[in-house]
C-alpha cells in the first residue's frame, strides 16, 4: 500500500470514529464557532443529537485534512474533542492533537426559496458529505404512518417525541412542484443525483406521489433522465416496481436494514405489517434487479444491530444478485425505541466497512453505481475512491510531483 | 431520604458506571490478590475486555459504603484503578474519584478436595455467603453453532481453562467444597453450567444434591438449580424433591423473535419460546412464588420489551432481573456495546419497583440469584437498610 493510501485510510478511520463516538467541545470553543458563524442547527435526515444532550447545535459536517468529511455528533463524554488555536480548529483525542479540520459551507440553494416562499433547505438536504459528486436527499414528509400501530423501526426517530417537541418542528409535506424547483436549483449548482424518500404513507399510496414527483422534476430540468432514486417499501404487487422505472427513476431502493427473518421481524415491525414481511421484501428486491439492472438497486443495512456473521450473510447475498448494499453505522438516536443503547466499537465498524467494500468489489460494483444508488456519501464511497485512486489527494500528489 | 441513603444511591450510580465502562489498570498493583484477597476464577464467563491469562486480578472491588462492583478490565476506559501506597483508588483524568477495597479471600480457596482438586476451582466465592458452581465450563451448543449470542463460556474455557486447571466437577468434589464453604459461612449456592450433551443433566443435578446433603448434613442447603427448560415438565418436581430450594431457567430476552435470534440453541433444544414460558409457570407451581428465577440480559432488546417481560414474569411468580449485558470477548457479539450506564440504572430502578409491587422480598432475591450484587439487590438493601453500613460506619469487607 502506498504511503498516501495508508494516510487516507488512517484519516478515513478517524472519520468513522468521529461518526461513532461523536465529539465534544467546551464553551470557549463553542463561542469561537459561533463567532465564526459555524454553528448551525444539527441537521440529518432521521438521527437527532445523541449522548448527553448538552448541545443543541453543531457545526455543519467536519472536513478532515485530506477532505474526508463526517456529520458531527456532539457527545459530551467523547474521547474526541474540537479544539481551537489561533483561529484554526482541530480534533484532539485525550489531549493529543490529531489533525486540522474545516467545516463545510452550506450550498447556495439553502438560501433560496421556492415560488411558494418555502426555504429550499426545508425541502432538500445536501448529502454529499465531502464528496466531489454532489447529491441531495428529499424526505417528502416528516412522519411515518407505522407509528399509528406502534410499529416504528427500532432504530428510527421519524416519529419521535423529541422531534415533535423541537421548537421549529412542523410536518412539512413537500409537494411535487416544490421538489422540482429545488432539484432544478441544486442541479444548476452542480448536483447530479437526487433521492426521494420518507416515511410510510397511509394505505401505501406512495406510487402516485412518486410518479407525480418524477414528472415535475423532468419538466423542471427539461430532460427525462434526472438520476433519481426512489426509496420505497417493498410493494405487495411487484409489478408496481416497473412503474418507477417507467416514470424515470434510474435507481430504486428498498432498505432491508437487518438480515434474516427473525431480525427483520424484531427491528422492522412496520415493514412486516405493511410490506408482506422479510420474504416479500427480498423477493421485491430480486424483482427490482431484473427491472432496473444490477448496480441500480440499493438496500441499506443499519450496521451494529446484529452480529457480524448474520450481517455479512445478508450483504453477501444481496451484493451477489447485483444490489448496491449500504452499510450505515447505527447510532442509537434520541427518540428512537433504542435510545440509550450504544453502537458497537469503532474497530468493529471499521472491520465491517473494509469487508463490505470488498464484497461490493467482488461482485463488480463501481463507484459510479454506489454514487447513483446511495442517498448520501458513505464510507464505502471513500474506500472505492481510495482504491480507484480517484480521490482528489491522488491528483494533488501528482501535481506536486510534477512541480 | 436520609443522608446515608442518598450517599448509597450516589454510590450505586458510580458502581453502575464503573461496571459499564470498565476500568484500566496495571496488574502489577495487585500484590495481595490471590493471598489475602480473592482472585478471579474463570469458571464460566469472563467479562473483561483485556484478557489476563495467568495473572491474578480481583473479581470485584468494594466501594466506600460497601457496594461491590464487578471488575471489568478495559484499558480503553477513562477510569483507572490505581495504587497509592497502601490505598487503591479509582481515577479519571488523573483525579481521584473514590477509594476502593477488595473482597477477602475465603479460607476454603486454600483447600483441596479428597481427590486433590483445588476447591476454588470447584466453587467460586461471590460475596455475602454466595457461592457459584459451574459443573462444566463448556456448552455443548458450540458443536452445532447454536451458542447464545451473548455467551462466552466456550471462549473462556479456551482462554483460561487449562491455565487455571478448571474441569468438569464431580458430585463428590462439589459436596466436599460446599461443606467447606458453608462451614466458613456460606449460605447459598447455585449449580449451573453449559448444556450437557443429550440434555442428561437431571441425573447429575440429583447426584450433586445428594452429595451436598451428605457432606453438609443439611436437607435444605439453599441451592438453586439452573437448567434449560426440560421437554418433560414433570422432571421439574424431581429437582424440588432432591432438595433444591429454587429453580432457574433463564429466558434471557423477552421478545420471542429475539429469543430465536439470540438463543438459537435454547429455541431448538428446549421446545422454543412458548415452552420456555410454560416451563417457568410449571416451576412456580412446584417451587412456589418467588422460588423460581429467570434472568433477562439487560440491553439486548428495547427497554420496553424487557420491562414487559419483567412485569409478566413477576406477575407469574417468577423473580426476574435484567442485569446489564456485557458484550463478552469471544461471544458472537464481541465488539458490540451495552447501552449507556444511565439506561441500565433506570432499568434497575424500574425492575426493583416491579418486584416490590408484586411483594417479593430481599430474601427471595438472595435465594434465587447466583450473585447478590446486582443493582436490584442493592436497591432492596438500601431501601430496607440491610447493608452493614446501616449498622456501623465501618464497611465489612470480610469474606463471610
Amino acid at each position: 500500500m502506498s504511503d498516501l493510501k495508508k494516510t487516507l485510510y488512517d484519516e478515513l478511520k478517524l472519520k468513522v470514529a468521529l461518526g461513532i463516538e461523536g465529539v465534544s467541545y467546551n464553551d470557549q470553543v463553542a463561542q469561537k464557532l459561533i463567532d465564526a458563524d459555524l454553528l448551525h442547527r444539527y441537521e440529518i435526515l432521521n438521527i437527532n443529537i445523541h449522548g448527553k444532550r448538552k448541545y443543541d447545535y453543531f457545526p455543519r459536517y467536519i472536513v478532515l485534512k485530506h477532505g474526508f468529511a463526517t456529520f458531527g455528533r456532539s457527545e459530551e463524554d467523547s474521547l474526541y474533542e474540537i479544539v481551537e488555536n489561533n483561529g484554526q480548529f482541530g480534533i484532539a483525542r485525550r489531549g493529543e492533537y490529531l489533525t486540522d479540520i474545516q467545516f463545510a459551507k452550506e450550498p447556495d440553494f439553502y438560501y433560496k426559496k421556492t415560488s411558494d416562499g418555502t426555504l429550499m433547505k426545508d425541502i432538500a438536504r445536501d448529502a454529499s458529505i465531502g464528496g466531489q459528486d454532489k447529491s441531495i436527499v428529499i424526505a417528502y414528509s416528516d412522519e411515518c404512518s407505522v407509528k399509528d400501530k406502534g410499529e416504528t423501526c427500532l432504530f428510527c426517530t421519524y416519529n419521535s417525541k423529541v422531534r415533535r417537541e423541537g421548537e421549529d418542528w412542523k410536518n412539512r409535506w413537500k409537494n411535487p412542484g416544490q421538489i422540482a424547483e429545488v432539484v432544478k436549483a441544486a442541479y444548476d449548482e452542480g448536483y447530479t443525483h437526487v433521492t426521494i424518500t420518507g416515511g410510510f404513507v397511509p394505505e401505501r399510496r406512495e406510487i402516485e406521489y412518486y410518479l407525480d414527483v418524477a414528472e415535475a422534476i423532468k419538466a423542471a430540468l427539461g430532460r427525462d433522465d434526472f438520476n433519481g432514486t426512489a426509496c420505497i417499501g417493498a410493494p405487495l404487487d411487484h409489478e408496481v416496481i416497473d412503474k418507477y422505472k417507467e416514470a424515470g427513476y434510474s435507481t430504486i431502493a428498498f432498505n432491508t436494514e437487518v438480515w434474516r427473518k427473525e431480525w427483520f421481524d424484531i427491528i422492522n415491525p412496520g415493514k412486516v405489517t405493511a410490506c408482506g414481511g422479510f420474504d416479500n421484501w427480498i423477493k421485491a428486491i430480486e424483482h427490482a434487479v431484473k427491472v432496473f439492472g444490477p448496480g441500480n438497486v440499493r438496500s441499506n443495512f443499519v450496521v451494529g444491530l446484529q452480529p457480524k456473521d448474520v450481517l455479512f450473510e445478508g450483504l453477501e447475498y444481496l451484493a451477489s444478485i447485483g444490489v448496491v448494499t449500504i452499510a450505515s453505522s447505527w447510532i442509537a438516536a434520541v427518540g428512537s425505541p433504542l435510545e440509550g443503547h450504544r453502537t458497537p466499537t469503532v474497530d468493529w465498524h471499521w472491520d465491517v466497512q473494509l469487508k463490505h467494500a470488498q464484497i461490493l468489489r467482488k461482485y463488480g460494483r463501481t463507484y459510479e453505481q454506489l454514487f447513483n444508488a446511495a442517498p448520501a456519501r458513505f464510507t464505502q464511497h471513500d474506500i472505492f475512491q481510495i482504491e480507484d485512486e480517484t480521490w482528489p489527494s491522488f491528483k494533488e500528489q501528482l501535481v506536486e510531483a510534477n512541480n | 431520604m436520609s443522608n446515608l441513603k442518598q450517599k448509597l444511591y450516589e454510590e450505586l450510580a458510580l458502581k453502575n458506571l464503573l461496571a459499564n465502562t470498565g476500568v484500566g489498570f496495571d496488574p502489577k498493583i495487585f500484590t495481595q490478590i490471590g493471598s489475602s484477597h480473592a482472585e478471579s476464577v474463570h469458571c464460566l464467563f469472563d467479562y473483561s475486555v483485556d484478557e489476563h491469562v495467568g495473572v491474578n486480578i480481583p473479581p470485584a472491588f468494594v466501594l466506600p459504603h460497601g457496594l461491590i462492583t464487578l471488575l471489568k478490565a478495559d484499558n480503553r476506559s477513562p477510569y483507572r484503578l490505581e495504587r497509592d501506597a497502601d490505598r487503591f483508588i479509582i481515577t479519571k483524568g488523573g483525579n481521584e474519584i473514590t477509594e476502593v477495597t477488595f473482597i477477602k479471600r475465603p479460607k476454603y480457596y486454600d483447600l483441596k478436595t479428597t481427590d486433590g482438586t483445588p476447591m476454588k476451582n470447584v466453587a467460586v466465592y461471590g460475596s455475602d455467603g454466595v457461592i457459584f458452581i459451574a459443573y462444566s465450563n463448556e456448552c455443548s451448543l458450540k458443536e452445532s453453532g447454536k451458542d447464545c449470542l451473548f455467551c462466552n463460556i466456550n471462549h473462556t474455557k479456551a482462554t483460561y481453562g487449562e491455565v487455571e486447571g478448571i474441569n468438569w466437577k464431580y458430585p463428590k468434589q462439589i459436596g466436599e467444597t460446599v461443606a467447606a464453604a458453608y462451614k466458613e459461612g456460606g449460605r447459598h449456592l447455585t449449580i449451573s453450567g453449559g448444556f450437557v450433551p443429550e440434555r442428561r443433566e437431571v441425573e447429575y443435578y440429583l447426584d450433586v444434591a445428594e452429595s451436598i446433603k451428605e457432606h453438609t448434613g443439611l436437607e435444605d442447603f439453599n441451592g438453586t438449580a439452573c437448567i434449560g427448560a426440560p421437554h418433560d415438565l414433570s422432571v421439574i418436581s424431581k429437582y424440588k424433591e432432591a432438595g433444591y430450594r429454587t429453580l432457574a431457567t433463564n429466558i434471557e430476552v423477552w421478545d420471542r423473535n429475539f429469543f430465536k435470534a439470540y438463543c438459537p440453541g435454547k429455541e431448538e433444544l428446549c421446545g422454543g419460546y412458548d415452552h420456555w414460558i410454560k416451563s417457568l409457570k410449571h416451576s412456580v407451581k412446584v417451587f412456589g412464588r418467588g422460588r423460581v428465577r429467570s434472568n433477562l440480559v439487560g440491553g439486548l432488546e428495547s427497554k420496553q420489551s424487557t420491562l414487559e417481560g419483567l412485569e409478566y414474569l413477576a406477575d407469574a411468580g417468577v423473580i426476574a432481573l435484567a442485569p446489564a449485558w456485557n458484550p463478552n470477548n469471544g461471544s458472537a457479539l464481541e465488539g458490540h456495546r451495552s447501552p449507556e450506564a444511565e439506561w441500565h440504572l433506570d432499568l434497575a430502578y424500574r425492575n426493583a419497583a416491579i418486584l416490590q409491587k408484586h411483594g417479593y422480598t430481599y430474601e427471595q432475591l438472595y435465594d434465587a440469584y447466583a450473585n447478590s450484587q446486582t443493582l436490584v439487590h442493592d436497591i432492596y438493601r438500601i431501601e430496607n437498610e440491610l447493608l452493614p453500613v446501616f449498622n456501623s460506619n465501618e464497611v465489612l469487607e470480610e469474606a463471610f
